[in-house]
């Protein structure tokens, strides 16, 4: 069974927004609506300063507290680790929100708490999310980490990686590379 | 005070306003709705919270007479047990609109997660309903015997339901504020404080038509204004805490939630409406007039909208700082939220619904309880004698 995961190097991320944009246009989504951004941050003091750039979008957590809270189980955790929602189950009550540590879930139009699903229908199938495949500086690496030889694994068995919050318990599939 | 007919007339303009906003959010959905993806929850699960609390807290001061037997509490009966409906079908009411998709509650059953404290909120609530009619229906026949047992599971039930309202807010590690067992607690507290207050100026009026409302000379609406005096007091010590605990280190998302209601954009909302109205007026009235009726009445209605405010303030607090997911990233300003008209209109709505059905049910039903034959009679003869000195 596939473990997905992904590998994000944010000193590479110029801040142009491709990967929200080209998110935006796979799951036509309007301007307001994004399942992907960027927090920038400010470092130093002047005149040394520089700003810094992380993408964050779900973290398709392995210890999801969406998922425990839901109360009929519309979100649910697959076998190949994805964090998705099943639509028909959900009464949107907007729990699942208020418990992601990352606020990456955003109401659509039906009242349904959506977010980055890893792009389930296309990964599948070989293909890359459009997050990853639109990124110039190759911010993103996508792939499976039960696979050796899949290039996350390579990359990830290189380099210092961490996880947002992890003090949260949530485990996160989503990486960064350390600066 | 009021006229019967005002009564109706005035809750009936609130039913058709919450009408209005009740049509305009299932046309128009969330979009009319003051939330957003920072803030999720607004007044609705405010109001959601005030009204299934104070109907819990109604019930749990009525055990005091039905489950551990102190007489003059058992006046509080029937009523008591009607209005606890009334508020929770109401509660029920506000929640569901505010739920985007409430016909898919339908897999609340079919896959349950027992995980989700919203799960339980919804088994142990609509326990609590299914109770509540089969206590209610029971001693409308004065049936004591089937009453007892229900009354004993009731007591249970409320207290495991109120304080697991406190929990689906408690469960969040997202939400600092909010997270810990404080608010279970607080909830059984401020359900305490809100049950005596509706009961106090329910029986208040009840005692203006000429029912009994009193018992071995003393009336009822005094002693719900001791519970009400207690719990204000109890709430202040627990507030205070609260707030010093979460300033005090100045931990991210817990400090910045206490200074946005000390200082901040919930400020005035905390102040004016949550501490002085809610709280500390009602506290002088009670204890300048030494529980007078009519004051306790006049501190009870001050203590409700303090009430509603201080759901409001408890609601939006652990939402209003913004999440913080990168170290060191500055954080600057609060999360934006401003209620629509339509989910004021169903809070007044709501409220308004409470008067007429309570009213109704007045209307329909025989809800005088005699506690004691004698104890009843000896009641009117003190009254007479009261009358007749009065006279001379
Ligand atoms: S990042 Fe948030 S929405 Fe995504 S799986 Fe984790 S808790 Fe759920
Ligand atoms: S909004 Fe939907 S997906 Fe989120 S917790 Fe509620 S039922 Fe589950």
């Amino acid at each position: 069974m596939a473990r997905f995961a992904m590998l994000i190097d944010a000193s590479r991320c110029t801040g142009c927004n491709a990967c929200r944009i080209a998110c935006q246009m796979q799951w036509q989504l309007p301007p307001e609506r994004y399942y992907n951004r960027l927090e920038h941050n400010e470092k130093g003091t002047y005149p040394n300063t520089k700003w810094e750039i992380t993408p964050i979008q779900c973290m398709h957590c392995d210890n999801p507290p969406c998922r425990d809270v839901c109360p009929t189980g519309a979100t649910y955790k697959r076998t190949d680790g994805l964090v998705l929602i099943d639509s028909e189950k959900c009464i949107g009550c907007k729990y699942c929100m208020v418990a992601c540590p990352y606020g990456v879930r955003q109401i659509n139009y039906d009242g349904i708490p959506e977010k980055c699903r890893f792009c389930a229908e296309y990964i599948i199938e070989g293909k890359m999310p459009p997050c990853v495949s639109t990124c110039m500086n190759e911010v993103r690496i996508f792939g499976d980490l039960d696979d050796p030889e899949s290039k996350i694994s390579k990359v990830m068995a290189k380099k210092a990686v961490y996880q947002l919050l992890p003090e949260k318990g949530t485990r996160p599939r989503i990486f960064y590379v350390r600066k | 005070m009021f006229a019967k007919k005002q009564w109706l007339t005035a809750s009936l303009i609130l039913v058709c306003i919450g009408a209005a906003g009740a049509i305009n959010i299932l046309i128009n959905g969330e979009h009319v709705m003051g939330n957003n993806n920072q803030v999720p929850w607004g007044i609705l699960i405010a109001g959601y919270v005030f009204f299934a609390a104070s109907s819990t807290g109604v019930g749990l001061i009525s055990s005091l007479g039905h489950v551990f037997g102190i007489k003059r509490f058992e006046l509080l009966g029937k009523r008591a047990l009607l209005i606890s409906i009334i508020l929770l079908l109401c509660g029920f009411g506000v929640l569901a609109l505010e739920l985007a998709n409430p016909l898919n509650m339908i897999y609340i059953l079919l896959s349950p997660n027992i995980k989700s404290p919203i799960w339980w909120m919804g088994a142990l609530y609509g326990l609590y309903l299914l109770l509540l009619f089969a206590e209610f229906y029971y001693s409308l026949k004065e049936d004591h015997k089937k009453v007892k047992p229900i009354a004993n599971i009731a007591l249970i039930t409320k207290l495991a339901a109120v304080s697991n309202l406190g929990v689906v807010f408690g469960m969040l590690h997202s939400r600092p504020f909010w997270q810990g067992p404080y608010y279970s607690l607080y909830m059984i507290l401020t359900a305490i404080l809100s049950g005596a207050a509706i009961l106090s100026i329910v029986f208040y009026f009840v005692g203006q038509k000429g029912r009994t409302v009193i018992y071995q000379g003393e009336n009822i609406v005094r002693n719900l204004g001791k519970i009400l005096a207690g719990a204000l007091f109890i709430t202040v010590i627990f507030t205070f805490w609260k707030i010093l605990t979460s300033l005090y280190g100045g931990i991210p998302g817990k400090a910045g939630a206490a200074i946005a209601l000390l200082a901040g954009p919930l400020g005035l909302k905390f102040w004016l409406m949550e501490i002085i109205l809610g709280i500390f007026l009602p506290l002088f009235l009670l204890i300048k007039y030494s529980f007078q009726p009519v004051k306790v009445m006049f501190a009870s209605i001050l203590t409700m909208l303090g009430v509603l405010f201080m759901r409001l303030d408890f609601v939006l607090s652990g939402q209003i700082i913004p999440l913080e997911m990168i170290e060191g990233l500055q954080i600057t300003g609060y999360n934006a939220y401003v209620p629509g008209w339509s989910e004021w209109a169903l809070i007044l709505g709501a409220i308004g619904a409470t008067i007429f059905l309570y009213m109704l049910g007045e209307k329909k039903f025989n809800l005088d309880v005699v506690v004691d034959i004698h104890q009843h009679q000896e009641n009117l003869a003190s009254t007479k004698t009261t009358l007749v000195k009065v006279e001379a």
